[in-house]
């Protein structure tokens, strides 16, 4: 269990970044999908 | 296809990004090369963005170039001091007049003739940046008169303005950093470049993608319309949602135009640095928009500090001084998010909260009770007071979010 946690903690950038880009898939798989698809990704502070 | 994008949200942006990195990088031993490949692909990426069109650009140019031509004149070898301040005031002035036209529709207003019928949104003039690429102006012209910046050249400095990355929404970086990275391109970072640049874009496009759209649903933004209808424990639910929405939204983007600079082997400034797990609202502020507090505290908060200490009520006063001049510079910040008056009540609240903060530091350091001061220093206290932050935090968002009216709605739903 220790192992795991240090290999864990030693590939915490990796686990982060791989977590991040499979959630990031869902998002961009689910709005290409749905049925009145979003309009493109606006920021809140580009108009100030 | 037309050349028209969204900056971050589209393929087409992507595919731009990476043609100009590798443009860039290939023609980066020349400082020169890389300035004119930086600034043409700045010029093509801007007339790309959907609400920014050739006359747009001719009006960035036209306020970059009278900024610049004032920078230059403060960078000569001239020492008389009113001939100077003379060219750093038309030169801000002229910045200053362009960002009140283009952000305040007051100032618009002045300018129509009364047709007898109220304008529509749409009538209003818009110049997507503005602010951004105001305060960059600014921050050079007063530093060329204080000649702590003491040379300026033209493709440098619309290179630093019209910088693609950050042209929207920032960070604000400094020239003298800025123009420090337009020269050849350093070996042997490549790599690191990519990895970095590439796990910045990750990050922002997570928060963007995926954290501020589950929170969105949540916020009061999303259901703004009908607030009478709202409990005390939607409002309190909403206010939090909106307080998270702000800021993976915001620090999304900032992730995402860091990360694009440093595929062209530029370094942004951090603009985000987990300012909700801060202790206090001070250390918020220095966390959050770090770009836009830090120019703040250069350009309004020590030039108000400075003016204060000649005034005979605040001189023997510090704390007095100190807080009427954080307050004066939350307030400028409150009217650079929007000109009503609920933007400069939410100002004022975090200017006089953050006076108090300081007041309080103040008292810690007296507290001689040994368990106070363990307590002072414990992961607890941090934890408490972190809590206590973002609570004072979201709370404050209702006067950010809502004009006087909703207030009224909302005092309403919440006395219910």
């Amino acid at each position: 269990m220790s192992r795991l946690l240090q290999s864990m903690a030693a590939h915490r950038a990796l686990i982060v970044l791989t977590f991040e880009i499979f959630w990031i898939l869902v998002a961009v798989l689910d709005s290409a999908s749905a049925t009145a698809p979003a309009g493109p990704m606006q920021f809140i502070y580009a108009n100030f | 296809m037309t050349w028209r994008f969204e900056f971050y949200g589209s393929l087409q942006f992507w595919v731009a990004l990476m043609v100009v990195a590798v443009l860039v990088r290939a023609g980066g031993a020349s400082a020169r090369v890389k300035g004119v490949l930086l600034l043409a692909s700045s010029t093509a990426l801007l007339l790309a963005i959907p609400r920014f069109g050739l006359l747009d650009l001719v009006l960035v140019w036209a306020i970059t170039g009278s900024s610049f031509l004032a920078a230059r004149a403060l960078t000569g070898p001239s020492s008389d001091a009113a001939r100077r301040r003379s060219i750093a005031i038309a030169g801000g002035g002229l910045v200053l007049a362009a960002l009140a036209f283009f952000k305040y529709r007051y100032v618009q207003d002045l300018f129509s003739f009364g047709s007898g019928v109220g304008p529509a949104a749409s009538d209003y003039l818009f110049l997507l940046g503005i602010s951004y690429f105001s305060f960059k102006a600014l921050h050079v012209v007063i530093e060329t008169h204080r000649r702590s910046i003491t040379t300026v050249a033209a493709l440098d400095y619309f290179n630093y303005i019209t910088f693609f990355p950050s042209f929207i929404s920032g960070p604000i970086s400094r020239y003298p950093q800025f123009v420090e990275q337009l020269g050849p391109v350093p070996p042997g970072t490549l790599e690191s470049d990519l990895s970095r640049g590439g796990q910045r874009i990750v990050h922002g496009l997570f928060k963007k993608l995926v954290l501020a759209k589950l929170v969105f649903p949540f916020t009061l933004m999303a259901i703004g319309g009908s607030l009478d209808a709202v409990g005390r424990r939607g409002i309190a639910l909403g206010l939090y949602a909106s307080a998270l929405y702000f800021y993976f939204d915001f620090a999304a983007y900032s992730d995402l135009a860091i990360g694009a600079a440093r595929l062209l082997g530029m370094t942004l400034p951090e603009n985000f640095d987990n300012p909700f797990l801060r202790r206090n609202i001070r250390e918020l502020w220095t966390h959050w928009h770090m770009s836009l507090t830090s120019w703040l505290v250069d350009y309004v908060y020590w030039p108000v500090v400075r003016r204060l200490r000649q005034v005979a009520l605040f001189r023997p006063r510090p704390v007095l001084l100190s807080t009427a001049a954080m307050t004066v510079t939350f307030i400028a910040c409150g009217l650079w998010h929007g000109e009503a008056l609920n933007f400069i009540l939410w100002g004022a609240c975090h200017g006089v909260a953050i006076s108090l903060v300081t007041v309080y530091q103040r008292r810690k350091r007296t507290v001689r009770s040994p368990a106070l001061q363990r307590y002072f220093q414990s992961r607890t206290g941090a934890v408490i007071g972190a809590v206590g932050t973002f609570h004072f935090f979201a709370a404050a968002l209702v006067l950010f979010l809502f004009d006087l009216s909703q207030l009224r709605i909302l005092a309403r739903a919440l006395l219910r």
